[in-house]
């Protein structure tokens, strides 16, 4: 069974002894493809991954490219990086609950029953007439909302769009285009923010912040009102990772602390990061081989069944995200920057924080750093001024030699990116992308990622509408994409 | 609302390819599709890529395009909405549909049921339009063999095939494609199987850089003023209309904020001929005539050519003419 409404393929299928197997397909071998390369176009190429993780992986490249060729951004070009990266997961986390989540509670076929005011969602229903009026669109939906809700989501789902085009256009200012920005340089930006640029961010900023921290969080919790089973369906794993820095700036600047919880004790994430490929559908490195070289496919391998890596840390897997994310900065104590928003998740979940690894947490736990993400791009805006330089001049880093590491807090989970340059080129790069971390088979040890843990919970036929829909809700809670995860 | 003339569409596609008020425009195209009436249908299929393309429309700057111009046409299928694996073979379609290819299915993806029934649906399809350089160009994420199979299948069942590259595409390529489909015919293509009214243009041609060029003044490190060929920019030998419209709004593009064009349109990307992204372009080898490289090589060769031209002349009256010495004497000039 195929699951739709995520960036690359997903498949999921039982095994023979009953559990629940999620299997991404469709590799790019993009690790082995950038082999020889300037690490430029490493910066460029990784945002080809996917559209809400794009930023974040560009990021991770050039950090870890400043960190083989010793070159630090000035203040300013940090804070535009940050911004550039915020402004990246406010728009995936809007477009991720208005796209993925929300068509899971609110089938295509509402739009045809729509009788309110909104010109667009009208024409949106005559033109959306064969999908939604296919009868197995409603299979499976329970009839949750009423009808002025059901119209007031459908014309917020129809005016996202606007929001999204709004923040497309703050990310353009900085990045040149998105998707796909342009201005990631060794050494900062290669962008100007003149005294305009800076206005139009201040002037776009403020008029979509009602939409980000109203509009999409009432959403949310209406949602989960409706669907009370959410707030404890899906229970993943009990060891949770951050690396922080969502934003960019890392280590004690970042939004976010790095973590790992463990067994109910918070470390430092430093243990090494590795991938198995036991039921991968690729080979095992040589004995010997060195680290960071792709491995090599293998797609008849026996026992294999998807071409997502396990990611694991100290050999454990755990869960990701910004649930993970809220989870370990509760535990740090970290008051007033998220105590809002661990209030808001008890308040709705009605289970502690740390209990908040299921569907209903993974949605709002994202919605609610929405307003966290906001204050911080006001304030960083607050601090910039025009025509500050965004850029160290950095022209040795192209014939940087050496070893480097970037880390980025994704919207879905962590990146890092692991660049090995030698004359110039890429000898190796070593990604693990968000999405591996959650969505990864079982290892060596046979633990599984948070993903078919939450899944292995679901029983029956799963081509039966209900049920599918179940499926469905879990892995669109987990934000995951299939392109991230298989690279 | 007063339905537009071919010519008034004509007149629209011109203006938006080569920049202009593109707002009034859209909103001119979108009445007249639905003065017609009977909008057609489209079927948009993205196997397994990302979905970069669609989330460039999706933020498209007139967000009311959305419901506006997709908006009157039938979606038939629209992979990134669906809740359900594929619509059912059996649907039937009013006329021939559009076709829209975000990704190449892979050989494995054709043996699916969904691989069947895209594969039917191409076989009716009105025209097929690939998206995206991957799908355009095999690469990345796509591989040779899989555009040659899409290729294949579309000539054996006489299906047109329209090739929008870029990463991503310009969301106005689309739906200008989709109109000019409707309203005036299948667009000229090149040979590229591009449409010449977007990809008819390099993007040097007006970058607000152009001038820098002329005037030899180049950025020399990132964040620089300045043209950008040293930094590697492949905007003189990239065809699209990034440099006219802009991205997001119009609001920046990749040269003006300061990134190097990567030339992701162009056939050779993202290798172009072992340059890579931002290796720096060769005006000879590159064709980049006219321009202040291609004078001073010119300059260069030419000085060369002349240098070589004198010492092959000196040759050569060596060769037919003798030695002073052994000219008869009444040859010698103020001979006694």
């Amino acid at each position: 069974m195929r699951l739709h409404r995520l960036e690359g393929r997903l498949d999921l299928h039982r095994a023979p002894e009953g559990r629940l197997r999620a299997s991404g397909g469709a590799p790019r071998f993009l690790e082995a493809s950038l082999q020889g390369r300037p690490p430029a176009d490493a910066v460029y190429l990784v945002q080809t991954i996917g559209g809400d993780s794009g930023v974040s992986h560009a990021l991770a490249a050039v950090q870890a490219w400043e960190a083989v060729a010793g070159v630090q951004p000035p203040r300013a070009g940090r804070l535009a990086r940050e911004l550039l990266h915020l402004l990246s997961v406010l728009h995936a986390h809007a477009q991720q609950f208005y796209f993925q989540v929300l068509p899971d509670y609110l089938p295509l076929s509402a739009l045809a029953d729509y009788d309110g005011g909104a010109d667009g969602v009208r024409r949106l229903a005559r033109g959306m007439a064969g999908p939604a009026g296919e009868p197995w669109v409603r299979d499976g939906f329970e009839a949750a909302f009423s009808r002025a809700e059901r119209n007031r989501l459908l014309e917020h789902w129809a005016e996202a769009p606007g929001h999204l085009a709004r923040l497309q256009r703050m990310m353009a200012r900085l990045g040149g285009k998105f998707p796909m920005v342009m201005t990631l340089v060794p050494g900062g930006m290669a962008c100007r923010l003149d005294a305009d640029a800076l206005l139009g961010l201040h002037r776009e900023l403020r008029a979509v912040e009602p939409f980000l921290v109203e509009t999409v969080i009432e959403d949310g919790l209406l949602l989960l009102e409706r669907h009370p089973a959410i707030r404890s369906e899906g229970r993943g794993l009990d060891t949770f990772l951050s690396l922080g820095g969502v934003g960019g700036a890392g280590g004690d600047d970042g939004l976010f602390p790095r973590g790992l919880l463990a067994g109910g004790s918070l470390a430092a994430p430093e243990r090494p990061i590795t991938e198995s490929v036991r039921h991968t559908f690729y080979a095992p490195a040589a004995p010997g081989a060195g680290g960071g070289l792709p491995v090599r496919p293998a797609p008849e391998k026996p026992g294999a069944y998807t071409w997502v890596k396990a990611a694991r840390i100290g050999g454990e897997p755990a869960e990701v995200g910004a649930v993970a994310r809220l989870i370990i900065a509760r535990r740090t104590g970290l008051q007033g920057r998220v105590s809002g928003m661990a209030a808001m998740l008890e308040d709705h979940l009605q289970v502690p924080v740390p209990e908040a690894n299921t569907v209903g947490g993974r949605i709002l736990s994202r919605l609610a750093e929405l307003d966290l993400l906001v204050r911080r791009g006001e304030a960083i805006l607050t601090e910039l001024e025009p025509d500050l330089a965004l850029v160290t001049p950095a022209a040795a880093a192209q014939e940087a030699a050496g070893e480097g590491t970037g880390e980025v807090e994704a919207p879905a989970g962590p990146v890092r990116h692991r660049l090995v340059l030698e004359r110039g080129r890429v000898r190796t790069c070593d990604i693990v992308a968000p999405s591996t971390w959650n969505g990864s088979p079982p290892d060596d040890a046979g633990r599984t990622g948070a993903l078919e843990r939450a899944l292995a919970v679901v029983e029956g036929d799963i081509e039966r509408p209900a049920v599918r829909h179940r499926l469905a809700r879990i892995v669109h809670a987990f934000a995951f994409s299939a392109a991230d995860a298989v690279h | 609302m007063q339905e537009l003339t071919r010519r008034d569409v004509l007149r629209w596609l011109t203006v938006t390819a080569a920049g202009g008020a593109l707002a009034p425009a859209l909103e001119g195209l979108a009445g007249a599709i639905e003065a017609r009436g009977g909008p057609p249908e489209l079927v948009w299929f993205n196997g397994s890529g990302g979905q970069l393309n669609f989330l460039a429309h999706l933020g498209h700057e007139h967000p009311g395009l959305l419901e506006r111009i997709a908006g009157r046409w039938v979606v038939a299928h629209l992979d990134p909405l669906l809740a359900a694996p594929h619509v059912e073979p059996t649907r039937q379609f009013r006329g021939p549909p559009v076709v829209v290819l975000e990704s190449l299915p892979s050989p494995e993806a054709w043996q699916r049921p969904e691989g069947t029934w895209l594969s039917a649906v191409i076989a009716k399809a009105r025209t097929v339009v690939l998206l995206g350089s991957e799908a355009c160009f095999g690469v990345l994420g796509a591989s040779q063999p899989d555009l040659a199979r899409t290729e294949a299948l579309c000539e054996e069942h006489g299906t047109p095939l329209i090739k929008l590259p870029g990463i991503p595409v310009p969301p106005h390529h689309l739906v200008g494609t989709l109109a000019h489909l409707e309203r005036i015919g299948f667009p000229r293509l090149d040979v590229h199987r591009r449409p010449e009214l977007y990809y008819g243009e390099t993007v040097c041609r007006r970058c607000e850089r152009r001038g820098d060029l002329e005037n030899g003044v180049f950025a020399g490190a990132f964040g620089e003023p300045g043209c950008l060929l040293r930094l590697g920019c492949k905007g003189p030998v990239t065809h699209n209309t990034c440099s006219v419209h802009k991205w997001n709004g119009g609001v920046s593009w990749c040269v003006g904020a300061g990134g190097p064009c990567t030339g992701c349109s162009a056939p050779g990307f993202p290798d172009h001929g072992g340059l890579g992204l931002y290796g720096r372009l060769s005006a000879s080898r590159h064709a980049l005539a006219g321009t202040w490289l291609a004078h001073l090589e010119g300059l260069g060769w030419g000085f060369f050519g002349l240098a070589a031209l004198g010492f092959a002349f000196r040759l050569v009256r060596r060769a037919v003419r003798p030695p002073a010495a052994e000219l008869p004497a009444e040859g010698r000039r103020g001979g006694a």
